[in-house]
């Protein structure tokens, strides 16, 4: 029962979010310098044809009759038409935005593949050989920006090795995850070198408590210690960084998406700046956030269930 | 008493080294701990009552080794076993009593399955006796509503009661020995009462012998049937318990009385024993207490003198065989 109504509040409290953000968004998207209109029309558009451009779009309107008519379509999750490619942009969105949940899945599957066995074997022997190699692996992880690596691997596993698409997504289901294995990996790199400190670290902190002394005075086999009390309490703060770093891939989808040419809505948001597209950077941002929020809120159960102590 | 030792510590020696520094916690302890007696350990912090202990259950935390002695737990060699056979003995016949409830529970554990991790599987077979067991504790240890308790975690718990359940899991196996490390110095007055004499009635219920680690001359009064006294690290003093308040022979034991407030001491300041113990960072010549012992003469600076035993049952670490010393241990008694 108390767990429903933590679930309510939690709930009640994002919708809350997603309204403030919808009104930043609005304000901000106009705060960058340059005018949809002129852009889109190009050099040669005469002063009337950009006008009558405006008055199409409704550009021409008072802001805060923009704005009204962007809360109301923001009520039905309609963002109104793209600039650019003169399509409602929730149809833009929606068609792509799988792409990009895939790779984000991914990177996060690869993350804790390599965090979670390493970061624990480094804590579990502190100093000794696996825990130095480990951290100089992961500060070198860490230095290296996420693009970078991606073109490191696409030299390598797709141009001299022929392994992997070197761009673009393939159809099907191995197609598919074909295509997402090398910019998912080069996500990854990052936020696993992170994970990994902090789940070390976390290992390391709750090895020296009082209740594992305890449990082995109880007889606990070492198994159990490891799996049951280190384990379960380490993952705690590493699930926490873990919800904070998917939005920074979501983030950084935005240029992996336009390394590999993957056609989801990082590289649709890179097209829409570059173009003042701003129902579409709207509707992104929307939705960047939306899945932000949700992320935020899954981990919060998550981590009600793990920890008992959590409440409201 | 002087029936059969259920756990003989011989000249336990306890070093930590690290590339630059040593320390010397544990300099050859040797003490026994007969069936169904409490033994108490006093002293300062530091003074290696606490790593003693942590030796014997094979707790201690590297660099921490035991470098020298023998610890017999019913004639067999704890630090010569596997750490399977190990486990065996631990939790099952021998087990500790942590002095922070705190911080010794798996906070993401609910109590039941702390109790349920902590029962010899061989003994208790299914779900069901785990469970009996886990209740009978529960009641035992005197906690209102034992049903539902089991299903709570350990942040739902007040101080004493959290002492209450750290007690229930840690005997819940039917121990011959229970090590209490300070049980009682994180509560309040009034619960560390409860406590004590919640430790004392198991203690007869189920036959245990009990190594009491405390500084507080009040609980072994209470709690003691012997005492050894340790100091930097060794036993100076080891007797049964009213030999010691009565008739101690040590020159350190009787500054430690001198401390104690009595009622006719209002108004006065404390007593306290003028300096500080020794750092332990290396090997001590001559007796640790020298330094601070208003009896101290050439031979206590030069050589360590050996616990001995002066009278039956009676182990005095001390140069000086003359009693003047135990009359008031060269203590003005706050002048």
């Amino acid at each position: 029962m108390a767990r429903v109504r933590y679930i309510g509040k939690r709930m009640a409290q994002m919708l809350f979010v997603l309204v403030v953000v919808g009104i930043f968004i609005f304000f901000l998207v106009r705060l960058i310098p340059g005018d949809p209109a002129d852009i889109l029309m190009g050099e040669q558009a005469t002063e009337a044809d950009i006008q009558a451009y405006r008055v199409k779009m409704g550009l021409d309107q008072p802001l805060i009759i923009q704005f009204l008519k962007f809360a109301k379509g923001m009520l039905h999750l309609d963002f109104g038409t793209s600039l650019l490619y003169k399509v409602p942009c929730m149809e833009m969105v929606s068609e792509k935005i799988f792409v990009t949940i895939k790779l984000t899945a991914v990177s996060i599957l690869f993350s804790l593949l390599l965090s979670i066995p390493l970061g624990f074997l480094a804590g579990l022997h502190q100093d000794k050989p696996v825990d130095q190699i480990s951290r100089i692996v992961s500060l070198i992880a860490i230095s290296m920006p996420g693009f970078w690596v991606g073109l490191l691997l696409m030299v390598l596993f797709c141009v001299n090795l022929g392994w992997f698409p070197a761009g673009g997504m393939e159809e099907g289901f191995w197609g598919q995850l074909k295509s997402l294995i090398l910019p998912g990996l080069a996500q990854a790199l990052m936020t696993a070198a992170l994970l990994m400190r902090n789940l070390r670290n976390s290992v390391i902190e709750i090895n020296t408590k009082d209740y594992i002394d305890f449990a082995k005075s109880k007889g606990l086999s070492q198994r159990r210690i490891q799996c049951a009390y280190i384990m379960k309490n380490s993952l705690v703060s590493t699930i926490t960084l873990l919800s904070t770093r998917i939005a920074f891939m979501l983030g950084g989808s935005v240029v992996i998406e336009s390394v590999f040419s993957l056609p989801g809505i990082g590289k649709l948001t890179a097209d829409a700046i570059f173009s003042r597209d701003y129902p579409m950077i709207q509707c992104l941002v929307f939705m960047f956030a939306l899945i932000v929020v949700v992320i935020n809120f899954v981990n919060d159960i998550i981590y009600s269930f793990i920890d008992p102590r959590i409440t409201l | 008493m002087e029936t059969e030792a259920l756990l003989k510590v011989t000249d336990l020696h306890v070093e930590f080294h690290k590339r630059k520094s040593s320390v010397y916690a544990v300099n050859g302890v040797s003490f026994e701990v007969y069936k169904g007696e409490t033994f108490g350990i006093v002293g300062e912090s530091g003074c290696g009552k606490s790593m003693t202990c942590k030796a014997v259950l094979g707790l201690l935390k590297s660099p921490g080794k035991v470098t020298e002695g023998k610890i017999l737990f019913e004639n067999k060699d704890l630090l010569a076993m596997s750490p399977k056979e190990l486990n065996r003995v631990r939790g099952h016949e021998l087990g500790m009593i942590f002095q922070e409830p705190m911080t010794a529970l798996n906070p993401l554990l609910k109590i039941k399955s702390q109790i349920f991790d902590a029962l010899d599987p061989a003994v208790y077979k299914t779900k069901q006796q785990k469970y009996d067991r886990a209740l009978e504790m529960m009641k035992l240890v005197g906690i209102p509503s034992p049903e539902v308790r089991l299903e709570e975690y350990p942040h739902q718990f007040s101080g004493g009661m959290r002492q209450r359940v750290m007690i229930a899991i840690a005997l819940c196996s039917g121990l011959k020995m229970v090590i209490a490390d300070e049980p009682t110095t994180a509560l309040d007055v009034t619960i560390q009462d409860q406590i004590l004499k919640l430790i004392n009635s198991l203690k007869e219920q189920m036959n245990m012998s009990v190594i009491l680690i405390t500084h507080d001359l009040g609980v072994v009064a209470q709690m003691c049937d012997r005492v050894a006294v340790m100091y930097a690290g060794m036993i100076m003093e080891m007797t049964d318990v009213v030999s010691l308040f009565y008739h101690p022979l040590h020159p350190y034991t009787t500054a430690l009385m001198g401390t104690l407030p009595s009622a006719q001491q209002v108004g006065r300041e404390l007593n306290a024993i003028v300096g500080i113990p020794p750092s332990l960072t290396e090997r001590i010549e001559g007796c640790p207490f020298a330094p601070r012992c208003a009896w101290a003469s050439e031979i206590c600076r030069k050589q360590c003198p050996r616990l001995t035993q002066k009278e039956p049952g009676h182990f005095v670490r001390c140069h000086l065989d003359n009693q003047e010393s135990g009359q008031n241990g060269g203590w003005d008694n706050g002048e």
